[in-house]
């Protein structure tokens, strides 16, 4: 980066960094995750330096990436819904009164687990628990794991993939 | 006992501290009970926005602008549009007029409605294009005179101040979704702004607004920006009027209609997903002034 570059990207990120801040808290209610939100909105914004740096309206540049970054990461909720608590909804379907359905959710989230348990390593199900259970952010992953936040990314996707490899075979097998 | 609840004693407490006293519950009478829980939320609330920019800047640099993430993003960007004013003056078919909110929020400044007045632009453009004068027939249908009058009124230059609360308004803007300039800088003498907020309905629209307020004078006018996901929003609405004529006004390509019910003036334009509406009791040439002044 130049270094007139680098000198407008220090002043914008300092100017903009609260307000934004602020407003993904309020979106994800969750301060690590708009932590990671919004600094991989900053990241975005090096990519596309040239962009930002001639625009007529940097700041409102920032907040639309940031709004379109907080619909990805619920967009991934939902994928990551669809494929772990779906793969129990066979298995839920003969849910009766509330408190069974209650204790029926219960015993879902605990097949899925031992399922997930069985495919994956242990240290790959300790990752599984922090990302996908405790919705731990990238940035707290990283510093756990001694990787790049980039790196938890490409782990987060590998074991959706093999998850939902598996997880549908174990399926198969069982109808 | 009074003092419990004072604002300041809260902020001394910790976070773990307000957090006991929430699931303890306080120990006070009801009505105390639940301005002092609110007080302490709002605490929490504040709390769980501070941040510390330096640390945070120091942590991007090492764990996020570094070269392993060249071409990654955590979360995909999207479509980013660009702005550009040419973009925004288009005012082609899809043009519509508002919308469900306004008219709640006209309601509160309107005074008496005389006439209800249902303004449906749909395919203006191309239905006058092809020789049907939609326009010439609205106009013969609420009035005997419909005026077309585009002026090139040169506002007043904006003040430091304006120029400040335009910044602050056009950053509420932006965080509801919309990247153009469509705060106005201009706002008339003896008004302040008083309250710039959004809100919205998930799915169906968000909104940047603006309430102006005349102290000496008891009046207001607001600015709503929206920006309607769901077309409904957008195809057709009602505003309440007199029998005085919709005045049409073009500024920087954007058309305004221009409406009067008794003593509340209101204008408006869309381009089919974002809103522009003024109103409130100011006078037509103010609001075409401020309408002069978007994103100027």
């Amino acid at each position: 980066m130049k270094p007139e570059q680098a000198q407008f990207l220090e002043r914008i990120y300092k100017a903009q960094f609260s307000i934004m801040f602020k407003h993904a808290v309020g979106k994800v209610q969750d301060r690590e995750i708009a932590m990671d939100i919004v600094q991989d909105t900053f990241h975005t914004a090096v990519e596309k330096i040239d962009i930002l740096m001639v625009h007529e309206n940097p700041e409102a540049w920032l907040m639309v990436v940031l709004n379109n970054k907080i619909m990805q990461y619920y967009d991934r909720k939902k994928e990551e819904y669809a494929l772990l608590i779906s793969t129990e909804e066979e298995a839920c379907k003969e849910l009766g009164e509330i408190d069974q359905q209650l204790k029926d959710i219960d015993e879902c989230k605990e097949n899925l687990l031992e399922k997930v348990k069985r495919i994956l390593t242990p240290e790959e199900y300790g990752f599984f628990e922090r990302f996908f259970i405790d919705n731990a952010s990238h940035l707290a992953l990283a510093k756990e794991y001694g990787i790049t936040v980039y790196g938890t990314k490409k782990r987060r996707e590998r074991m959706l993939a093999e998850l939902h490899k598996e997880l549908r075979k174990i399926e198969r097998e069982n109808d | 006992m009074k003092e419990f609840y004072q604002d300041t004693c809260f902020e001394k407490l910790s976070t773990e501290q307000l957090e006991k006293m929430i699931d303890l519950g306080l120990e006070l009478p009801a009505r105390e009970n639940r301005k002092a829980l609110l007080r302490i939320l709002e605490v929490l609330e504040a709390r769980e926005c501070d941040v510390d920019v330096k640390k945070a800047w120091e942590e991007f640099q090492i764990y996020y602008n570094i070269p392993e993430g060249s071409g990654s993003e955590l979360y995909e960007t999207g479509e980013v549009p660009e702005v550009k004013e040419a973009e925004s003056a288009k005012t082609t078919e899809k043009s519509r007029v508002v919308s469900f909110p306004r008219l709640r929020a006209v309601g509160r400044v309107a005074v008496v409605a005389a006439i209800t007045f249902t303004l449906m632009i749909t395919t203006a453009v191309a239905a006058q294009a092809a020789g049907y004068d939609v326009f010439g027939t609205l106009g013969r249908w609420t009035d005997e005179t419909f005026r077309f009058e585009i002026t090139g009124a040169v506002p007043e230059e904006p003040t430091q101040e304006q120029i400040t609360h335009r910044n602050e308004f056009q950053q509420e803007i932006a965080s509801i979704g919309i990247a153009q300039n469509l705060a106005p800088s201009w706002y008339p003498e003896g008004f302040e702004p008083y309250a710039v907020k959004s809100e919205g309905i998930e799915g169906e629209f968000d909104t940047a607004w603006c309430e102006y307020r005349n102290k000496e004078e008891g009046t207001s006018y607001s600015v709503w920006v929206d920006l309607a996901y769901n077309p409904i929003w957008i195809e057709g609405g009602s505003f309440e009027k007199d029998d005085s004529p919709v005045e049409k006004y073009k500024s920087k390509g954007r058309l305004f209609y221009i409406m009067s019910n008794i003593d509340t003036i209101t204008a408006t334009w869309s381009n089919g997903k974002n809103v522009v509406t003024i109103a409130g009791q100011i006078t037509t040439d103010d609001i075409k002034q401020i309408i002069d002044s978007i994103g100027g």
